[in-house]
């Protein structure tokens, strides 16, 4: 049993970027943890401005890996499929 | 077109009234030009405050930079500065999503109209993408114009660089260049407005200062309108002295030069019209170039001449300062912003030479034309010493008697094996002058004329 794999993803409206970084981040997420103990919060920043603000969000899209440590942050659509799993540091919890 | 105060003293003027309100405006210059200073100082004087977006200083170290020169201050600053842990994937598909979202909610929170974006184009060297930052940038100048907001964007002066991160000047209504100019050794800060779409604006450029009060720039004040001329005699202590210039002194305003060679007194006579002149209500500046503020009190003191009391009062204000510390121009400026600042009605230079040391012989020139011609347009009394040079010729090296109204000048003759100190108003404007050389002593109770008739009689 793997330890669940928390990710925020904030986004500005359901751009073309955005859709893309959704779909890398869950096929990402699917093949690292395929028990589907993974969860991935959408916040779209268009709806809650102050919560751009308290993480001082600039770039979107903006993927957060929260749990478990360590936190990272990266930006983009993460179609660079390596550079994506280097930057959430997953290799050190794949099993 | 409705303009907004820039909180710069003399921006305002050379703008005609101040950048424009609900347009976007560029402030461009190297890195420490003074950028950050001029946007910080806009953001503090704008009535309805406003939302300072920061890309490259840390809001805590801008907001202490703020409360050296405002107390209170409506600025709220938003931090864009990119993260230490962010990582950066390829960022292919990178939109500054955050960007708006964040200065749209920030101007309601806080119910103002004016947003500053500090050091923008070093989002390009985060994120690399030039193509990105260039729309993002577009977006928010449109967004802001469509939106009547005022937008106030700082950058860089690289051509290349501009044109990569969209801070273009033909995409803004207001640009103003600061830059350093080099002369001599010495660093003097320029200003220049590029463009002020839709209006008039000064097209030279113009120095400027930054010191623990902020920035200055000349003019300060609208050169074009001249105080009424005052029609009011000030005496100078010296009841001869008086009597010579036509019968109460010096005409309030005037310009006054008093010249010598070493040892005549210049400094003696200054001080003492300093003191009557403050005794008489008047709020004086002696600026000393020779003598520090305890040596001259000491030395003017031997004579009989207290100035302490004045100073205590806050009617004099001594101020020494070594003439190579600065280039001309700051010399100009800081006399110009202490004038305002201590709000005084002479100012008296001891002596205004010393600057042609730091100066070429046209810019000493200029400097002492633009002196005289803006606190006379203030209706400032001004007191110039000149030293003249021991080589005998005696001659004025200002050579400017057309700027001068009054030109007391003291010698020293060899007389019966003796040297004697002399004075005569060589001219005065407005008066009827006694031309007569008269001795002058100065001696421990202060100084005394006597008329060389009186002497031979």
């Amino acid at each position: 049993m793997t330890e669940k794999l928390i990710l925020k993803i904030y986004i500005a409206g359901m751009t073309p970027a955005a859709l893309r970084a959704l779909r890398n981040l869950r096929e990402i997420c699917e093949s690292f943890r395929d028990d589907g103990n993974f969860d991935i919060s959408v916040i779209d920043i268009l709806q809650h401005p102050q919560l751009a603000e308290d993480e001082k969000i600039l770039a979107t899209p903006t993927v957060v890996r929260s749990l478990p440590p360590p936190i990272r942050k990266l930006v983009g659509d993460l179609t660079d499929r390596e550079q994506a799993i280097l930057g959430l540091d997953l290799v050190a919890v794949d099993e | 077109m409705q303009r907004l105060p820039t909180g710069i003293p003399g921006l305002d003027h050379l703008l005609n009234g101040g950048y424009p309100a609900g347009r976007v405006s560029l402030i461009r210059g190297a890195s420490g030009s003074g950028k950050s200073l001029c946007a910080l100082m806009l953001a503090s004087a704008q009535p309805g405050g406003a939302i300072y977006g920061t890309f490259d200083e840390a809001p805590e170290r801008l907001q202490g930079y703020l409360s050296n020169w405002r107390t209170e201050s409506d600025v709220h600053f938003l931090d864009f500065r990119a993260e230490d842990d962010l990582v950066n994937e390829s960022f292919s598909g990178v939109e500054l999503g955050g960007l708006l979202v964040r200065i749209e909610h920030a101007l309601a929170l806080h119910d103002t109209r004016v947003v500053i974006l500090d050091a923008f184009d070093s989002v390009a060297t985060t994120f690399g993408n030039t193509e990105t930052i260039r729309r993002s940038m577009t977006a928010v100048f449109n967004w802001a114009r469509n939106n009547d907001v005022t937008l106030l964007v700082t950058g860089g002066v690289d051509a290349d660089y501009r044109s990569a991160t969209g801070l273009m000047d033909y995409l803004a209504d207001c640009v103003i260049e600061i830059g350093q100019a080099i002369e001599g050794n010495l660093m003097t800060r320029t200003l220049r407005v590029i463009k002020l779409r839709g209006a008039g604006h000064g097209t030279n450029v113009y120095p400027f200062l930054i010191d623990e009060h902020g920035i200055w720039l000349l003019p300060i004040t609208d050169t074009a309108l001249t105080a009424p001329a005052l029609r009011e005699r000030q005496s100078t202590g010296i009841p001869e002295l008086d009597e010579a210039l036509g019968g109460t002194g010096v005409w309030s305003g005037s310009t006054v030069l008093i010249s010598g060679t070493s040892g005549t007194g210049k400094t003696i006579i200054a001080a003492h019209m300093a003191e009557t002149f403050c005794k008489a209500g008047k709020k004086t500046l002696f600026l000393s170039f020779e003598e520090s503020p305890q040596q001259l009190l000491r030395d003017v003191a031997s004579v009989g001449i207290s100035l302490s009391s004045a100073m205590e009062e806050g009617r004099l204000f001594l101020e020494a300062r070594r003439a190579v510390e600065r280039g001309v121009e700051e010399h100009l400026i800081w006399l110009f912003h202490e004038t305002h600042r201590r709000g005084v009605d002479t100012v008296i230079i001891d002596p205004i030479s010393a600057l042609s040391d730091v100066a070429s012989a046209r810019s000493f020139k200029n400097l002492v034309l633009r002196v005289a011609h803006q606190l006379k347009s203030e209706g400032l009394t001004l007191v110039l010493l000149e030293l003249i040079g021991d080589d005998g010729s005696g001659q004025s090296s200002l050579n400017m008697s057309s700027l001068i109204d009054t030109w007391i000048r003291l010698e020293r003759v060899r007389r019966d094996n003796h040297f004697h100190r002399t004075l005569h108003v060589h001219k005065s404007r407005g008066s009827s002058t006694s031309s007569e050389v008269m001795d002058f002593e100065i001696t421990a109770r202060g100084l005394t004329l006597t008329s060389t008739t009186a002497r031979q009689a």
